[in-house]
């Protein structure tokens, strides 16, 4: 049979036997045809970590790099600029970090440009340095930086370091999200749930969101988990917007029922890192996880009686939440990360852990000198606390 | 083996009478195929058992299995040799030879494709950019003989749709004036695979090492200074061999506007066919896993096939009785209810999929829906429709059945 005789088959053998009022076309599901099953959110939240060779041997490190960038390597170039801008495996030097990633930038390397639009965009208070910075940015959307195209476009829409423009701000997003940005597609979600910057349509979000490979809820979890980890590695600018489109997608994900997203929320909000107003209150987020028995919960529930979150302060009763911990790796695993960034909270963590005799220091640190680390933080520890807890033993 | 034997003589033979010239050696294959057809004179498992348990094989050429699965040498005369290839898993390779000669079906069938080169861009001698297209695709059956013509003359692939299949093939040792031996990757990219350059292939082996071992970080860490700093070739080969063990599409990006600050028209080439490469391998992977052999018909022609004429020729070619279009309705159903599209197919979508390949106009579309769903009352219809239409034709998978 040919083709042509089948043309005016269609209407033959579309029996009209089967009529139904409503049609579902199952839009929400046809994007999926297209992405050949690689975005998922797996990929993008698994992204080993790698510290350079700086770490690993610093002054052959450095001079690999410098000879490299002498020679003319516009990566070199670039890697020495970020990390002497940054002071990352190298003694911070602003001027020459930007030397060379201008040099880098002006030989045409879009990841410089980005950086630099970055830079003054999100660190550089001078006169003149936002116009700067999205000189940068457009200059590195116009080499192909696909992720420039996203941070422009999330600039515009949430007003993060230019004047807001959400229109063009949401053309950008979409114009990134159609060459396949996955990041792109998580940013539309994330600001369409949230009605950030652009007009609230959750459908849409999701949508997007579905498209990224967020297609249930553990995932939006994940992917919020994805973005606070950004965060903990952002400029401070950067990361509050990266932690409130963590918080966006962990109340959606709440939302659809997952508990873990309340305790991620409830840290957020402990912290100070999203506005209480647009959450429930911390006693409601974290109820059910303390009744559990939860670790994070537990320790979390401590954090907020010491610094006195929605409640007074009551050290006394934040120490007696230690001592009931039953399950202390994972907690010493996140808060001591924390405290390698430089985290007072990660210290005092720490610290508490190891007055309760829960988990060794993994820096061979005492008591006191964590509780040091978190006083010159901020944290009013009390003095009693550089001592090792003793009432558990006893027991 | 003794058939082998007289087929090797037959070919000596008349070789001899022409003078052992190359050119004229196609031929000579060809008839010597033709007088003497393997199919009609040794089976599968003679050749099997021959080459397990005599006394002595001939000398084997193609130890490391390059071409064959495996190959097995069963004659070797002047200047030529006769190979029994075994083959398991259908390679969708695009190919050159740089010998001559002939190849026949022994066992089970093939889609053989021949392809064109239209070279733009000789980026150096291993490497050429250009535009591969399809000029012709026929359906293989025990029996069949083609000629071998070396170089640039026969650009083809030969898929084995069973398993095992089996070729004879009657070819000259190799032909110096025909090197190097090109590889193709549509739309755009030919590639010498012989002869590595050692430090290049060294060099694509500790890359992806980084990335089978994990170290993601790593390989992006340093395949940028890499990238924006080896010549063509060598990022041509680093991206082929690690590009498809990445499998975040920014990091992808990523690479590719990294390299392609130093060899911009390469990236340009080369980023199209790359995303090809990853589709084919990710078809393979699936018919792999599929028993049906009508479904496995199907995803060789989607893996092979860049347009729907031809795919809708050779279905009706391999199923005279059946409906080509009906036949891929029912074909596209089975594959998304074992999962393979990640999403079933809906009763509009097949509808939808009906039209499309149908090349039904807009209106005769919405008519269609209509009598099967009466949706005049539903408001946006035309709008739906174009939506699930383009839809469907972004379809990763089902791209080619809506090529024209």
């Amino acid at each position: 049979m040919t083709v042509t005789k089948a043309i005016a088959a269609v209407a033959r053998s579309s029996e009209p036997d089967a009529k139904v009022l409503t049609l579902d076309l199952g839009l929400d599901s046809i994007v999926l045809l297209k992405r050949q099953q690689k975005f998922s959110v797996k990929n993008i939240a698994s992204a080993s970590t790698f510290r350079g060779w700086l770490e690993s041997s610093p002054s052959e490190g450095e001079r690999w790099l410098r000879s490299r960038a002498r020679d003319g390597d516009v990566y070199a170039m670039e890697k020495l600029g970020r990390r002497l801008l940054t002071g990352n495996g190298l003694p911070k030097s602003i001027e020459e970090g930007l030397g060379w990633l201008k040099k880098s930038a002006e030989l045409a390397n879009p990841f410089a440009m980005e950086k630099l639009a970055e830079y003054e965009l999100d660190e550089n208070d001078t006169p003149g340095s936002s116009a700067e910075g999205e000189r940068w940015l457009r200059n590195a959307v116009e080499h192909g930086h696909r992720f420039a195209m996203v941070s422009f476009g999330s600039r515009l829409v949430t007003g993060a370091g230019l004047a807001p423009d959400p229109d063009q701000g949401e053309q950008l997003l979409c114009a990134a999200a159609q060459q396949n940005s996955q990041i792109a597609m998580i940013k539309l979600g994330t600001y369409l749930l949230a009605g950030w910057g652009v007009i609230h349509n959750r459908e849409e979000g999701l949508r997007w969101l579905r498209r990224a490979g967020a297609t249930n809820a553990s995932q939006l979890l994940e992917l919020g988990f994805y973005l606070y980890q950004k965060s903990l590695t952002s400029t401070t600018k950067a990361a509050r917007g990266l932690a409130r489109e963590a918080s966006i997608l962990f109340q959606e994900a709440r939302r659809q029922g997952n508990p873990i997203a309340s305790l991620n929320l409830a840290y957020l909000v402990r912290r100070g890192e999203i506005a209480n107003a647009s959450c429930p209150s911390l006693d409601e987020l974290l109820s059910m996880h303390l009744n559990q028995k939860d670790s994070f919960a537990f320790v979390n529930q401590a954090l907020r009686l010491a610094r006195g979150v929605q409640c007074n302060i009551d050290w006394k009763a934040a120490d007696v939440l230690f001592e009931k911990l039953e399950d202390s790796s994972n907690v010493l695993e996140w808060w001591f990360a924390r405290s390698r960034e430089g985290d007072p909270e990660g210290h005092l963590v720490t610290g508490w852990l190891g007055r309760h005799q829960l988990a060794v220091d993994p820096d061979g640190f005492q008591v006191a000198q964590r509780m040091d680390l978190a006083r010159n933080g901020g944290w009013l520890v009390p003095e009693w606390m550089n001592d090792l807890a003793t009432a558990k033993q006893n027991s | 083996m003794e058939f082998f034997q007289r087929l090797g003589s037959l070919v000596s033979r008349l070789w001899k009478e022409r003078n052992y010239n190359e050119e004229h050696f196609p031929e000579v294959a060809s008839r010597g195929l033709s007088e003497l057809p393997p199919d009609l004179h040794v089976t599968f498992w003679d050749v099997t058992k021959w080459a397990l348990t005599c006394e002595r094989l001939p000398g084997q050429a193609d130890l490391s299995a390059k071409f064959g699965q495996p190959p097995l040498t069963v004659f070797v005369g002047r200047d030529f040799r006769i190979e029994v290839l075994f083959w398991v898993q259908g390679i969708p390779a695009i190919h050159q030879h740089s010998f001559s000669g002939a190849f026949h079906v022994m066992h089970g069938s093939s889609l053989q494709c021949l392809w064109g080169f239209e070279p733009s861009e000789q980026v150096a001698m291993r490497l050429a950019l250009g535009r591969v297209s399809l000029k012709k695709a026929e359906l293989l059956r025990k029996g069949d003989s083609r000629p071998i013509i070396a170089g640039r003359q026969l650009i083809h692939s030969t898929f084995h749709l069973d398993r095992p299949s089996l070729t004879v093939v009657v070819r000259t040792l190799g032909e110096i004036d025909q090197l190097p031996q090109y590889s193709y990757l549509p739309p755009t990219i030919a590639y010498a695979q012989d002869h590595d350059v050692p430090s290049v292939l060294r060099r694509t082996q500790l890359l992806r090492m980084l990335l089978i071992s994990g170290k993601r970080a790593e390989y992006n860490e340093i395949a940028h200074h890499v990238f924006g700093t080896e010549d063509a070739y060598s990022v041509f080969q680093f991206l082929l061999s690690t590009f498809e063990l990445i499998e975040d599409e920014e990091e992808q990006h990523n690479l590719l506007l990294a390299a392609g600050l130093k060899h911009p028209r390469l990236i340009r080439a080369l980023e199209p066919a790359l995303l090809q490469l990853e589709r084919r391998n990710k078809i393979v992977a699936i018919r792999e896993r599929i028993s049906n052999s009508d479904l496995q018909f199907f995803l060789a022609l989607l893996l092979n096939i860049p347009e729907r004429p031809a795919i809708l020729n050779l279905v009706e070619q391999r199923y005279p009785s059946r409906d080509p279009i009906t036949a891929i309705l029912t074909w596209a159903r089975e594959l998304s209810e074992l999962g393979v599209f990640g999403v079933r197919f809906t009763e509009p979508w097949l509808l939808m999929l009906q039209c499309l390949l149908m090349k039904s106009s807009g209106r005769e579309t919405q008519e269609a829906f209509s009598g099967r769903y009466g949706t005049k009352q539903i408001p946006n219809l035309e709008s739906g429709l174009g939506e699930l239409s383009s839809g469907l034709q972004d379809s990763w998978l089902l791209q080619p059945v809506f090529q024209n």
